[in-house]
């Protein structure tokens, strides 16, 4: 008998679900993280909790896929609810700073408003500056000149973001960034470079030295 | 001779006109398939080259589209990516990452094999990934092969992978 009646815990779920909902949020994905949040018996209130960073980033059409995935990671790894939400919160201000970067100086050529750049690049971005990136090393990435694709865009900042937390300081990045740019460096080529440098720096080589044999072509092939 | 000759520049000189409305009548008696103005010769290949080139055109539209969806940063395709661990003692090895929502229990690696590795080969979506793996349901432990490393913001480090297709340049 009692199994058809709602309790006010289930109701509270329902409401959160709705408010989710209504701002925006994806149904699967927020199924799927509720799902956890009631897994690790969390209330609806911490649910709640950790779930306003993400109605944040949909109502400011920001890209919340990596919201959910630090949150379902935090979930994963028994971590408390109020690291995750600060987690969570603390991504969240990297997309703003991300969108901010790519709103200013948005590559030429693309079709992209203001707002709304496209989601894997500014969540890319999102996750490099999390990982320490300078903002200032993004910016000239995109300050670059020429017609750029967003697609190439999302693979110099993974780069970026492997090679600054293989060592690099911001203006060694700077100045592979734009070396990549400015020789129009496909993925693979980029990918090579990037071993190149973990590698040497991995075996105490200094930077200035990798970076002086670096471009030619036979020394790197003959590097991997 | 010279009548000869008269005879044959009269003939030459000689004109006839149609009647009105003959050509009309010609082409209502001639069957349907012959009013076409196009030579047969061209007909013959005329509409398959069209239909080629409406291919064609159909294609490259579709590898533009396809392009452009690339442009925004979306990758489409799959890779097959190799994981492994060597954890001898252990009686189970889970694999965590972005690309399975971070579950646990939804892979499992195989092993230990003699040598005491444990092995699972997933299918990723191209592009960056994180992951960690979980031994025995209760130690974090980041691939020791990974040539990228991340703090996880929650005192574990997390493995980075850009994974894509070699073909796909």
């Amino acid at each position: 008998m009692g199994a058809c009646t709602a309790t006010p815990a289930d109701d509270s779920w329902q409401a959160l679900r709705e408010t989710c909902m209504r701002r925006g949020c994806s149904e699967a994905q927020m199924e799927s993280v509720l799902n956890a949040c009631r897994m690790r018996r969390l209330s609806a209130a911490e649910a709640g909790r950790l779930m306003i960073p993400v109605t944040s980033a949909t109502t400011e059409s920001l890209p919340a896929d990596c919201l959910f995935a630090r949150i379902e990671e935090g979930l994963a790894k028994n971590v408390d609810v109020d690291r995750i939400e600060s987690a969570v919160q603390r991504r969240l201000e990297c997309l703003r700073t991300a969108q901010q970067i790519f709103s200013d100086l948005k590559p030429r050529g693309n079709g992209h408003g203001p707002m709304g750049g496209p989601p894997r690049l500014i969540g890319n971005m999102a996750l490099a500056l999390e990982s320490g990136v300078d903002p200032e090393v993004l910016s000239s990435v995109f300050g670059h000149k020429g017609p750029m694709r967003y697609g190439r865009l999302a693979h110099i900042i993974d780069a970026a973001e492997s090679l600054h937390l293989a060592g690099l300081d911001s203006d060694q990045l700077r100045r592979v960034m734009n070396d990549f740019l400015e020789r129009n460096m496909n993925r693979q080529e980029m990918c090579r470079v990037v071993k190149v440098l973990q590698k040497g720096l991995g075996a105490g080589k200094p930077f200035e030295d990798l970076y002086v044999s670096m471009w030619s072509v036979d020394e790197i092939r003959e590097k991997e | 001779m010279k009548k000869h000759n008269d005879l044959i520049n009269k003939l030459e000189a000689h004109e006839t006109h149609a009647p009105e409305g003959f050509v009309e009548e010609v082409m209502d008696a001639l069957p349907a398939w012959r009013k076409c103005k196009a030579p047969r010769r061209y007909r013959s290949w005329l509409l398959p080259a069209l239909v080629g080139a409406a291919s064609m055109l159909v294609v490259m539209l579709g590898l533009d589209h396809l392009r452009s969806e690339t442009a925004d940063g979306a990758d489409s395709g799959f890779v097959m990516f190799h994981f492994e661990l060597h954890a001898p003692g252990a009686d189970q090895v889970e694999l965590l990452g972005t690309f399975n929502d971070w579950k646990t229990g939804d892979i499992v690696l195989n092993g230990p094999d003699a040598s005491g590795h444990w092995t699972a080969t997933v299918e990723l979506p191209e592009g960056r990934h994180e992951y960690i793996f979980l031994v025995d349901g209760e130690r974090w432990i980041a691939d020791p092969a990974a040539a990228t490393l991340r703090s996880d913001g929650f005192g574990n480090v997390n493995a980075v992978i850009q994974v894509y297709d070699e073909n796909n340049v």
